[in-house]
């Protein structure tokens, strides 16, 4: 079944409204424009052949009648001589629909507006044909807004239904469908215009001519973006090949290191417990009758560092005894070295063995 | 809104028109009830200086119902004939050859509004008519009943929505009972400078599911009706119980309906609202074996009733002084 629209622009909406504005009654009037039919198929996944036909009435200008009740009687009987003179200059065939516009009331159309709208079906042979309805009404008690609601209504089998109606604005709002061609005017200046200025804006072929230097430049474009594209994948191999080599040298070096690491590290330890051994049979030597000296001074003695000549590593760890006699002289005896860490001499022969 | 502000919101040259509408606008079988005006608006841009309202609702009542019907004028054009809106019912449609008001509009005649709101309603009545049809249990009702003269003409008949989610459907009937109230005087009335309005009887019977299995009959009486009625039964109707008054004697009389009336005579009580027996009890006599037919109709019961009534109550006066203790 079709499902019907009603389309109008802003200015015809507008100059609707401003003439029961400026009204001190309800108003009523004709509707020209025109209407077809579309075929939508649709195709989705669940089906595969969907039609949907769309009724569009596209309202293109409106005739005010000059009072109510013009062209009908109080039973709704439609009178045709009277539509002829309202239309006048006008064809009947462009007449696809009236309007009303009364104040105060419901949205619903009355019981002439339906007796009428069915006589003026048969009497102009239109069954497709619509009503527009506007009813303003004050929103606020002392009147300093008011509401307009508009309505459009058709008829099938005597049974009378709401039609959506669509305001054309500067854009349509559907954002799912491609873009519907509008109604084409039917007014003869403007045909008449773009007839004569026609042939400096659009070619043989019926296209503006603008549109097929966009489209040349649209293909010199595709072109040079091809070319970027085939230089991005040339640059983008090499570096592939780069990272690669990178990669290989990083092993290579990461290897060398490796094996020069675990050489250097057993080597300095070897050294160093050969150090500790070495001082360790040193000091036992030497020491090793002075321990009760040692022990004896026990742990009232100062320790002097070795002057600064003395470059061996050892020399961090150790000193010389810096003793304090009962009268309170101090002095240094070079002829023994003292451990920084402890202060008796079994404790000094333990951190000789650790060196 | 009371009928003096409508009329004085109304546009002048409109003003006759509703006037008969909201003073004499008594319409349907509840004419006890008056038509109603509310929601009075106007056409005119609000620069207008008022009175200008030409535009209203009307309320109507039918089958116990009440209708909201918009009605618009033009304050600018009075002489054009209204237009209506009839509120819920978008599917009504009357055939306008039968509403020779509307064909024959004359502004200058106070009447045909009024005349006009009453062929509308003829024709709503044969909308709802129509629309029984949905329901043959409750069709046959409507045609029994239709059969009868004394039912079929005064007769209102409301065929309720179809409930889209159950499939159920209801109606109302409301009949004009065919009684006869001349003969029976009024014995009480409150007041007497009050127009207690026609003396009717309506019973509104509501079938609320198209197989008629719930029936819900109730009894409307008009006022004065209603004021010598000390009680009655509202769900089975078997029993009435009435103050009357001859000679300055005051007595209840209570009206027993058997089972199987009309077969079995209805039993008759009388009782002295003054005098007691020796057991404390109000003075009563029963009466069983007075006049009576089961092939009379209701009309004739009444009228032998009352002949009966005038020939016993001397004689249950008199008991009641003798054997009665005040």
């Amino acid at each position: 079944m079709a499902e019907p629209t009603v389309r109008m622009s802003g200015i015809v909406l507008a100059s609707l409204m401003f003439q029961h504005v400026n009204s001190d009654s309800d108003v009523e009037g004709l509707l020209l424009g025109e209407s077809r039919f579309e075929e939508q198929v649709t195709i989705s996944d669940s089906q595969a052949d969907n039609i949907h036909i769309e009724e569009i009435y596209n309202i293109q200008k409106h005739i005010a009648c000059h009072k109510l009740n013009q062209f009908y009687n109080s039973v709704g009987d439609v009178n045709v001589d009277a539509v002829n003179k309202i239309l006048a200059d006008n064809k009947q065939e462009s007449v696809i629909g009236w309007y009303r516009q009364r104040r105060n009331t419901e949205q619903q159309m009355t019981f002439r507006e339906k007796m009428v709208h069915e006589k003026l079906k048969s009497s102009l042979s239109n069954p497709h044909m619509i009503f527009v309805l506007l009813t303003p009404s004050k929103l606020t008690a002392p009147g300093s807004t008011h509401r307009m609601e508009y309505a459009a209504f058709t008829s099938r089998s005597r049974q009378f239904m709401n039609v959506p109606v669509l305001v054309n604005n500067l854009g349509l709002l559907e954002q799912l469908a491609y873009w519907k061609v509008s109604a084409a005017c039917s007014a003869a200046g403007y045909n008449l215009t773009m007839k004569k200025h026609g042939s400096r804006f659009f070619s043989s072929n019926g296209l503006l001519r603008e549109v097929n230097e966009v489209n040349k430049m649209n293909d010199s474009l595709q072109a040079e973006l091809q070319k970027a594209c085939g230089d991005v994948e040339e640059s983008e191999r090499l570096v592939e090949t780069l990272q690669a080599e990178v990669s290989a040298l990083r092993r290579r070096l990461s290897e060398k290191k490796q094996r020069g690491a675990g050489k250097g590290s057993l080597w300095s330890l070897c050294v160093r417990l050969s150090l500790t051994v070495i001082l360790f049979v040193c000091f036992n030597r030497l020491y090793g009758a002075q321990r009760e000296d040692l022990a004896t001074v026990g742990n009232n003695f100062e320790i002097e560092d070795a002057p600064s000549g003395f470059k061996s590593p050892v020399w961090r760890h150790f000193g010389f005894p810096i003793y304090t006699n009962t009268t309170g002289e101090k002095w240094t005896d070079k002829t023994k070295t003292a451990c920084k860490y402890c202060n008796i001499y079994r404790q000094h022969q333990q951190h000789a063995a650790a060196y | 809104m009371s009928p003096e502000v409508a009329l004085n919101r109304i546009s002048p040259e409109l003003r006759p028109l509703l006037c008969s509408v909201v003073r004499n606008g008594r319409v349907g079988l509840d004419s006890t009830n008056c038509l109603r005006v509310t929601d009075l608006k106007t056409g005119c841009t609000s620069l207008t200086p008022g009175p200008c309202c030409d535009r209203f609702k009307l309320h109507i009542p039918y089958a116990g119902e009440t209708l909201k019907w918009d009605i618009i004028f033009n304050a600018q054009y009075p002489e054009l004939p209204p237009d209506f809106i009839f509120g819920e019912d978008a599917e009504f449609l009357p055939e306008p050859t039968e509403l020779p008001h509307l064909v024959q509009w004359d502004a200058g005649n106070p009447e045909c509004l009024l005349q006009l709101v009453k062929e509308l309603i003829q024709q709503y009545h044969h909308y709802q008519c129509q629309r029984l049809r949905e329901s043959s249990r409750l069709l046959f009702e409507y045609d029994s009943l239709l059969e009868d003269p004394n039912y079929g003409r005064n007769m209102e008949i409301y065929a309720g929505r179809k409930n889209s989610w159950t499939g159920e459907f209801s109606a109302r009937f409301l009949l004009k009972l065919p009684v006869d109230f001349s003969n029976i005087p009024v014995y009480l009335l409150k007041d007497t400078a009050l127009d207690p309005g026609e003396d009717v009887a309506l019973l509104s019977v509501s079938f609320e599911d198209a197989e008629a299995t719930q029936v819900f009959p109730k009894l409307y009486l008009s006022p004065s009706i209603e004021q010598g009625v000390v009680e009655y039964d509202a769900e089975g109707f078997t029993k009435l119980t009435l103050l009357l008054m001859w000679k300055d004697f005051c007595f209840l009389v209570h009206v027993d309906l058997p089972l199987y009336f009309p077969r079995d005579q209805p039993t008759l009580t009388f009782q002295s609202v003054y005098h007691f027996t020796n057991s404390g009890q109000l003075y009563s006599q029963v009466q069983k074996s007075y006049p009576y037919s089961p092939r009379w109709d209701g009309n004739e019961m009444a009228k032998r009733a009352k002949a009966y009534f005038k020939s016993f109550i001397p004689q249950f006066q008199e008991g009641a002084f003798a054997n009665g203790k005040l």
